[in-house]
């Protein structure tokens, strides 16, 4: 008996040890530095050519295709569109859309997807739940708008289209055929009070659901809205998720939820129980706790796993973070502590938001200004030229610095 | 004038240049991986722990401090959280850039033994600039206000505003509230001390009295937030003065103020025969801080004041506030005030006028002794509601007395050209009365763009007012050119006065969301409010004369009246708006266009004891207005806001107007009525433009303004003047001219360099009134043409804490010219040179003076003004010794000038005259149970 009993607990052992998910130490603010090329394995600059008349600044955001990366000039309400080898393919202006719309790509149509809502219409948050409620309604439609650009269109033009059930739903595409609704909020309108974070669909039918909460009177989610947000994994069949107030990162294989990863973080940083269950007077009341505890942990939005390190995001009450966590020594970096090198002639190429992963690689867009302001020469070591013509302002040219991490 | 400016100008720029100064640089990094450390703090102080200057490291670890001195030794402080910090003594080498490189290990510091908390002076916290008091060695009893002259971007100018990046801190909260129930910051920064001060924020805030309003760029004010340190949030601090001088001067003042995390108690009063102002309690408050480094020197016996009045006031003011949350968008405060104040009044006058006459100019004397007693008793509540930056509830209500007695004696006399006495008139005045109101007001505005349905501003006003006067006048009015024009009277007046008053507005900001539902209507922003106001005023004037014969007062029929007035009015308004924004990361810009559509409809009617009185009248104007309102901001450099409106509207003549109740007993202003009056058409055209600086790296801070107004009246009110050529009485006669304009510019420019802790402040402000008045003067037509321009320089140089120069010049310039051929035309210049300075002097001595020179060409000689003060504060900096020697030169003149339509006027005025006074005050402070003193942390060598 004690032969068979023995083999029995040491595979529910490892089955639990399995189901523990990895832990990631964080503080938040952590004043551990590095330099850059600690964590860089390779870099390559490629030159953005830059069409007559526009110029990219740092406040310009990016988003990567299979086969182009876009830079969103949303003061200028325009797109520059590049193939990954920094050719200029084209311009799109949007402006015309109105001040709602935004480009969203869409890997599975291979689109840009711009959708928001009609500026004939002025919109309260009321207001949206009753549309997405009754959307059945024809009446309801006219309220949205969408329009497309095909990216496998050589001619890129905006064309419009009809907004659907999932797009007034918050519905993405998430892999393979599944798509998820990724948003959490609280009203009264709601008629049944059954809520979930997480709704998983597949050819239109949805079919599972996950983190059940009460819709018309959920604390957390009274007064704010949160969304579930999801991220490639270096599994392609599997996607990462995150959702607001959840220390776990969760990973997805077709409709099946369960938890990678756990940040481990402060004390101080930890939300108090009364915050999940006592709801706040009012929205005065709720600000105010947000205000005083700037730095209580909300949700992990981007997660890049590689296999040195996890690049990710973290939004707190009132602050955000930016983050490089090594997995060997446990240690979480700020990407603003992490100092530019020799290596890439003191240019930055981690820190900041125009940062995207695909395939292995980071693509981060440089704004010129950045470029001048902090490249350093390096003794025995030549400039890329286009560099060396920005630092001497003979070219306005964006630099796009492609890199892959140590492992 | 000149060349004493440039002379100061040469001395303060020796000054400067003549301190030699050296650089230091260099570069902190990581010891371990020998990267730069970002914002690493690098500070200067000298032996003495005072800190000469600080610096945070750029991105690449860099950095660069300037104009060190390079007599003294120094003491290099580099510093980060959780590295241990590199100290190392220095001395500066002229002329030379010195080089300090440091590499930091993390860890504790042994030394301590505990982990170095940088204190970093200035840090960004999100979109807060926090200002950490305990980086800023100071002396023990410096002020907050002190502090902030320390502050890279942060100016303190010399009226005790405050800009920071060129930007008007136009809020001053502490802990989240109003501090003393007032948001004017000198209360706050010149009373509580450094010591007690935890951190000040500084932040943008909506403007909550905008709510419910059309939004702009505008209502984004700067907010300063001064946190204290929980030890300190219960405290008192205040001023106790006596002080007696020569020729029986005194003054005696009180401001004493108590608070605690929710309540606060503010005790003032005093009593002064010193032309001092000190009504007001607010201002009481404002004027007796315990800042020393530079002390107003204008709060002092005003020498301009006519008359020489003794004043007296005591009032309290309490703040209970119902929450204890420490924000300012959540408010839920009452505030109770009560204050007595008088006056006792001395006045003797002189007034010489060269009237405007066509073919009889007429010089007129006029001299007067009047004793005056006034009474003031006034009680005040105030409840405030917040509870988000979406709404907001007030109200407000208020009870005032006033009593006054007085007695004028009045002599005029007339003489023409030749100095020959055309007439004169006696008039003997005994006054009492008392009167009373009482006014109630409610205001609630909502605005939330999630319940558009709900956003609403109700504004409801009460009020009731009476009053009971009598006058005793005798006026003997004697003509030497035609004895049957001598009248004499002696009349006794008694009126009885009651007013109510009723109105509300009501602006419905929900309206386009009732009107079009979800409709957005090409952003197109729709309002409608509603006003209405009723207001019953009744008046009744017994008047009797002394009948000398009979030896009884008689009733005169002729002037005994009693008026009802109640008009009833309602204006519905249509409001339209229309915004465009452009932004970028550099800029941003917007304008709005908004229109006014406003019926209004008016109701009066009028019962009299005077048959022609009984008038009841209705009128509908249909008015329109509309503005343009532009900003542009460009992010750290300058932001700048303008608008131009234009409104139309229309007056209706008073019945007063129409038909006015003539009483001859002032012989030379003996006025009638015109029952052909029409109504006026008003055209007024408005502009105002702001402009400041917003650089964090430049030395300088830049602001202006622009405000100006045109106003073009069709059928204007004005006067048909005779002047009787034998007696030298005067009539007017209302009549409507064509039309009238008046345009008026005021304008503001103020630039401000730090100096390292010195600093240098050039203020200048004007104004520009020119209007043009049809009129008939002797029955000749004529056009006043009447033009004042008034322009103030003032020059501040502080040198640190020690010295504090003034000097300012003035300009006033006012003409009248007539359009009429034969009428004459006037013209009145002046100009005052002022200085003034503040030397403070180790063992807590401060000497400071002011000198005033007055030229007017109304005037026969140059006038000065010279005061001068020493203080000596002592008990721990807690009492105050004072000494104020007014007018030395004992030349001062209380004379001034005037021109309008009528002529030129020099009016001479008893005032104060040269005294010496000697003051003693007492400074209760205390800010939490302990004694504060300076932390550990602070870095004390």
């Amino acid at each position: 008996m004690k032969h068979c009993l023995l083999p029995l607990l040491f595979s529910c052992l490892c089955l639990i040890t399995k189901a523990q998910p990895g832990k990631i130490y964080l503080n938040p603010k952590s004043p551990a530095t590095e330099s850059q090329s600690r964590f860089v394995d390779s870099v390559r600059f490629i030159t953005l050519e830059l069409p007559e008349g526009a110029v990219i600044s740092n406040w310009d955001n990016m988003t990567l295709t299979k086969k182009y990366l876009a830079v969103i000039q949303y003061s200028s309400k325009q797109l520059l569109l590049y193939t990954h080898d920094g050719r200029f393919v084209k311009k799109i202006s949007y402006k015309k859309l109105g001040d709602d719309f935004y480009p969203v790509y869409d890997k599975k149509t291979e689109q840009l997807r711009f959708y928001g809502s009609n500026k004939n219409y002025t919109l309260t948050p009321r207001d949206a739940i009753k549309i997405e409620l009754n959307f059945n309604n024809p009446r309801n439609r006219k309220y949205y708008k969408k329009y497309l650009v095909d990216l496998e269109d050589p001619n890129f033009e905006i064309k419009k289209s009809t907004p659907t059930e999932y797009d007034v739903n918050n519905i993405y595409y998430l892999n393979d055929d599944y798509y998820h609704r990724s948003r959490a909020t609280a009203s009264k309108l709601y008629k049944d009070s059954v809520g979930y974070e997480l709704k998983i669909y597949k050819n239109n039918k949805l079919v599972k659901q996950y983190f059940p909460y009460n819709q018309t009177k959920e604390p957390r989610f009274l007064y704010d809205e949160s969304y579930v947000a999801a991220s490639e994994s270096p599994d392609p069949k599997t996607m990462f998720i995150t959702r607001a107030y959840c220390d776990t990162i969760y990973k997805i294989t077709g409709d099946s939820v369960f938890p990678a990863y756990q940040v481990v973080m402060p004390l101080e940083n930890a939300l108090p129980s009364s915050y999940f269950t006592q709801p706040f007077k009012n929205k005065a009341e709720w600000d105010n706790f947000r205000q005083n505890n700037n730095w209580m942990f909300r949700q992990v939005y981007r997660f890049v796993e590689t296999p040195g390190y996890f690049f990710f995001s973290a939004a707190f009450l009132y602050n955000y973070g930016l983050y490089i966590y090594d997995k060997k020594k446990q240690i979480a970096y700020q990407t603003s502590k992490i100092k530019a090198d020799s290596t890439t002639f003191f240019i930055n190429i981690i820190p900041g938001s125009n940062i995207d992963y695909q395939n292995g690689f980071f693509y981060k867009l440089i704004a010129p200004e950045v470029i001048r302001e902090s490249y350093k020469p390096v003794a025995g070591k030549t400039a890329p030229a286009a560099i060396e013509a920005i630092v001497n302002k003979k070219s306005n040219a964006a630099i796009l610095a492609v890199f892959n991490m140590k492992n | 004038m000149r060349p004493i400016i440039f002379a100061i100008f040469l001395l303060l720029t020796g000054t400067i240049s003549y301190s030699q100064t050296g650089k230091l640089t260099g570069l902190v990094t990581d010891s371990a991986s020998n990267t730069p450390l970002e914002s690493a703090t690098v500070t200067i102080f000298r032996k003495d722990s005072g800190m000469v200057t600080y610096k945070l490291t750029d991105k690449n670890g860099n950095y660069l401090l300037e104009n060190l001195p390079t007599t003294d030794s120094l003491l290099l402080d580099i510093s980060y959280v959780g590295y241990r910090a590199h100290r190392q003594t220095l001395r500066i080498t002229h002329s030379k850039t010195d080089t300090v490189n440091a590499a930091l290990a993390i860890g504790f510091d042994e030394k301590d033994n505990v982990t170095v908390n940088a204190v970093i002076p200035v840090k960004m916290e999100g979109d807060t600039l926090v200002i950490n008091p305990a980086a800023f060695k100071m002396k023990p009893d410096a002020v907050a206000e002190e502090l902030l002259t320390q502050v890279p971007g942060v100016v303190v100018w010399s009226d005790g505003s405050i800009t920071v990046n060129g930007r008007s801190v136009k809020n001053l909260l502490v802990d989240g509230k109003q501090f003393m129930g007032s948001s004017d910051p000198k209360i706050a920064t010149q009373n509580l001390p450094k010591t007690a001060i935890d951190k000040i924020q500084l932040y943008q805030e909506y403007d909550r009295s905008k709510i419910g309003q059309q939004k702009t760029a505008q209502d984004s004010v700067l907010t300063m937030n001064i946190k204290l340190k929980e030890e300190s949030k219960k405290g008192y601090f205040g001023k106790i003065t006596g002080g007696y001088g020569t020729d029986h001067r005194y003054e005696a003042n009180i401001s004493y103020q108590i608070y605690d995390k929710r309540r606060s108690l503010g005790i003032g009063g005093g009593i002064n025969n010193i032309n001092k102002n000190i009504e007001n309690l607010q201002e009481l408050f404002q004027n007796n801080t315990y800042r020393t480094y530079n002390p107003n020197l204008d709060y002092v016996g005003q020498f301009g004041s006519n008359g020489l009045n003794r004043n007296h006031s005591i009032g309290a003011v309490y703040t209970q506030d119902f929450n204890k949350v420490l924000n300012s968008r959540q408010n839920n405060r009452i505030t109770l005030n009560y204050n007595k104040s008088g006056t006792d009044a001395y006045i003797t006058n002189q007034n010489l006028q060269n009237r405007t006459t066509a073919d009889n100019p007429q010089f007129i004397k006029d001299e007067s002794v009047q004793n005056d007693w006034r009474s003031k008793h006034v009680f005040g509540a105030d409840y405030s509601k917040t509870s988000s930056y979406s709404d907001n509830l007030h109200i407000n209500g208020n009870v005032e007395f006033n009593q006054n007695r007085g007695n004028t004696k009045r002599f005029t006399e007339v003489s023409d050209t030749s100095g020959q006495l055309q007439s004169t008139n006696d008039i003997n005045t005994i006054s009492r009365g008392r009167s009373d109101a009482e006014r109630l007001s409610f205001s609630y505005s909502k605005s939330d763009w999630q319940e558009p349905l709900k956003n609403i501003n109700i504004s409801l006003n009460g009020g009731n007012n009476n009053s009971i006067s009598e006058r005793d006048v005798v006026s003997r009015f004697n003509s030497f050119t035609d004895a049957g024009n001598d009248t004499t009277y002696n009349r006794h007046y008694k009126n009885d006065n009651n007013g109510i008053n009723l109105s509300g507005d009501i602006n419905y900001n929900g309206f386009k969301r009732l009107l079009l539902g979800r409709y957005n209507f090409f952003g197109i922003d729709l309002g409608l409010s509603q006003r209405f106001s009723y207001n019953k005023q009744t008046n009744r004037a017994y008047v009797s004369d002394f009948d000398s014969i009979a030896g009884q007062l008689v009733i005169n029929n002729r002037l005994t009246n009693s008026n009802t007035r109640e008009l009833l009015e309602y204006a519905p308004q249509l409001y339209i708006n229309k915004s465009f924004f452009k932004w970028s990361e550099r800029m941003n810009r917007s304008i709005s266009f908004s229109t006014q559509l406003i019926d209004d409809l008016k109701s009066e009617r009028n019962h009299s004891s005077i048959a022609e009185r009984n008038l009841n009248r209705s009128f509908q104007f249909f008015r329109y207005q509309g503005d343009i309102r532009y900003s542009y901001s460009q992010s750290n450099k300058s932001r700048l806001y303008g608008g131009l409106s234009y409104e139309k509207n229309f007056d209706y003549p008073s019945i007063d107007q129409l038909y006015t109740i003539t009483d001859d007993i002032n012989a030379y202003s003996i006025r009638y009525g015109n029952p052909d009056l029409k109504n006026r058409t008003n055209h007024t055209l408005s502009i105002n433009a702001n402009f400041n600086t917003e650089n964090q790296k430049s030395l300088y801070s830049i602001n202006g303004g622009l405000y100006g107004n045109y106003r073009k009246t069709i059928d204007p009110i004005s006067d048909s003047v005779i002047n009787d050529k034998e007696s030298g009485k005067r009539f007017y006669y209302s009549i409507n001219a064509d039309k009238s304009s008046n345009a008026n510019l005021n304008y503001n420019f103020n630039i401000a360099r730090k100096l390292g802790k010195s600093s240098l402040q050039l203020r200048y402000n004007g104004y520009q009134n020119y209007s043009v008045l049809p009129n008939y003067i002797d029955g000749l037509y004529t056009n006043s043409r009447n033009n004042s321009i008034s322009n103030n320089l003032n020059l501040q140089f502080s040198l640190r804490a020690l010295l504090v120069l003034n000097i300012g010049e003035s300009f006033q310039t006012n003409r009248s010219k007539q359009t009429a051929a034969g009428l004459s035309s006037f013209k009145n210049t002046g100009n005052t040179t002022k200085f003034g300075a503040t030397l403070n002097l180790p063992k807590s001595i401060t000497l400071s003076s002011t000198f005033n020179i007055t030229n007017n060409t109304g005037l026969n000689k140059t006038m000065h003004l010279w005061n001068a003060f020493a203080t000596y504060r002592f008990m721990k900096q807690q009492a105050e010794f004072k000494f104020s020697a007014m007018d030395i030169l004992k030349q001062y003149q209380n004379i001034s000038n005037d021109v309008n339509f009528d002529g030129t006027t020099t009016r001479i005025t008893n005032g104060l005259q040269q005294y010496f006074l000697l003051t003693f005050s007492y400074y209760p402070r205390k800010f939490g149970k302990k004694e504060l003193k300076q932390k550990a942390t602070e870095h004390v060598w």
